[in-house]
């Protein structure tokens, strides 16, 4: 076996574990509301998450990946040693801000790998200007979304719950949950899967093993579900020895406002083909619900976090791809 | 209720992208930001 194809098949199992830890972070996300509401056990919520993580690959289209593929830089610059560098970066800033505790998305680390490594390849001028702005104006205005529609749905609610009885209505929004949590890790699922998709295909196309033209393989597409639906079971059995010490109590339509917003929220920028952040999202939608009740309740620290994250993540990754790239290249 | 307050958002959404990157940064960015103050307005009485 050549040297370039085990490189190749190395790269794509970095890719893919990528995708792993993506779903294992982001197992949180999926499980939190709809096991704090006491609809699903843990463990119920998990094998629930990670089974509409999987079932994203099939009918939501593949719009994500194509940006990533050939959205972001030139593909014709593109080769083992550039998506090397761009996910060694991607990785590496994921686990510095997972230490000091940032909550950043691997979408946007991705997305700077690939302009960092692209840009001591070949310059600025193989960066796609327009997949870059989209990208990047997306980062604020997907959380955003989340938050708009996520109020304006908790109202509705609120009009909604003031006519029928508590009890009624509570039980109500504990089987909705059940759907709206699907629905956001389905939204999971598209949205992230697709950035591993994009990366693994891209390279497959630069290495010649994809043909003439550009496209995501089957193969592709069902190994990047599989993944980060195995990452999603991974982290949610951590997730169910520290449930009980971590989860604030949020009432079912609470929980169904924020995860059906978000999941809708995702599910647009996903079929227009725009990466965005799953967590941020989520995480506007539910400070959109708190701030239906009381802004001051809302916790500040969470949403600071988030715009550190916003202006870090791209140059940081970038950075650290630039490094790697540099040093892989003299090899 | 959640597709009757859902939908049109994204249509509106859908508008304002192909309008341009531009008008729908600005929409949304205005939109948040506005309803963060009357919820401030209307939440601290």
């Amino acid at each position: 076996m050549d040297w370039e194809l085990l490189l190749v098949i190395f790269i794509v199992a970095l890719a893919l574990g990528f995708d792993f830890i993506n779903g294992f972070h982001d197992a949180a996300n999926s499980v939190a509301t709809i096991v704090s509401t006491r609809v699903l056990t843990p463990t119920q919520a998990v094998i629930w998450a990670a089974f509409f993580n999987f079932v994203a690959a099939f009918g939501l289209g593949i719009h994500v990946a194509n940006t990533i593929g050939k959205g972001i830089i030139e593909t014709s610059i593109v080769d083992e040693k550039l998506i090397l560098a761009a996910l060694v970066g991607a990785i590496v800033w994921d686990i510095i801000t997972w230490r000091v505790g940032l909550p950043t998305s691997s979408s946007h680390a991705l997305i700077g790998g690939l302009i960092g490594a692209a840009l001591v390849s070949a310059g600025p001028d193989v960066i796609i200007k327009e997949g870059v702005e989209r990208t990047s104006a997306f980062i604020v205005i997907s959380p955003m979304v989340g938050f708009i529609a996520a109020v304006f749905l908790a109202l509705a609610l609120m009009r909604l719950y003031a006519r029928i009885a508590p009890s009624t209505a509570q039980g109500v929004f504990r089987r909705l949950q059940l759907l709206s949590a699907a629905a956001y890790s389905l939204g999971h699922g598209t949205n992230d899967a697709q950035k591993t998709m994009g990366i693994i295909a891209v390279l497959l196309f630069t290495t010649g093993h994809l043909g003439g033209e550009f496209h995501v393989p089957i193969w592709v597409m069902l190994s990047a579900h599989a993944a980060i639906a195995a990452g999603t079971l991974a982290g949610g059995w951590r997730i169910v020895r520290t449930m009980g010490l971590r989860i604030t109590k949020l009432e079912p339509s609470d929980g169904f406002a924020a995860e059906a917003s978000s999941a809708a929220a995702i599910l647009f920028a996903t079929q227009v083909g725009i990466p965005v952040s799953t967590t941020q999202t989520i995480a506007g939608g539910i400070i959109g619900v708190g701030s239906t009740k009381r802004l001051s309740a809302v916790r500040w620290g969470v949403a600071i976090n988030i715009v550190i994250a916003w202006v870090l993540t791209i140059p940081a990754s970038a950075a650290v791809a630039a490094v790697t790239f540099a040093i892989v290249d003299k090899l | 209720m959640a597709a009757l307050v859902l939908t049109p958002i994204f249509f509106a959404l859908k508008l304002l992208l192909d309008a341009g990157l531009g008008i729908i940064f600005v929409a949304v960015i205005t939109t948040g930001l506005l309803l963060g103050y009357v919820l401030r307005q209307e939440t601290t009485r």
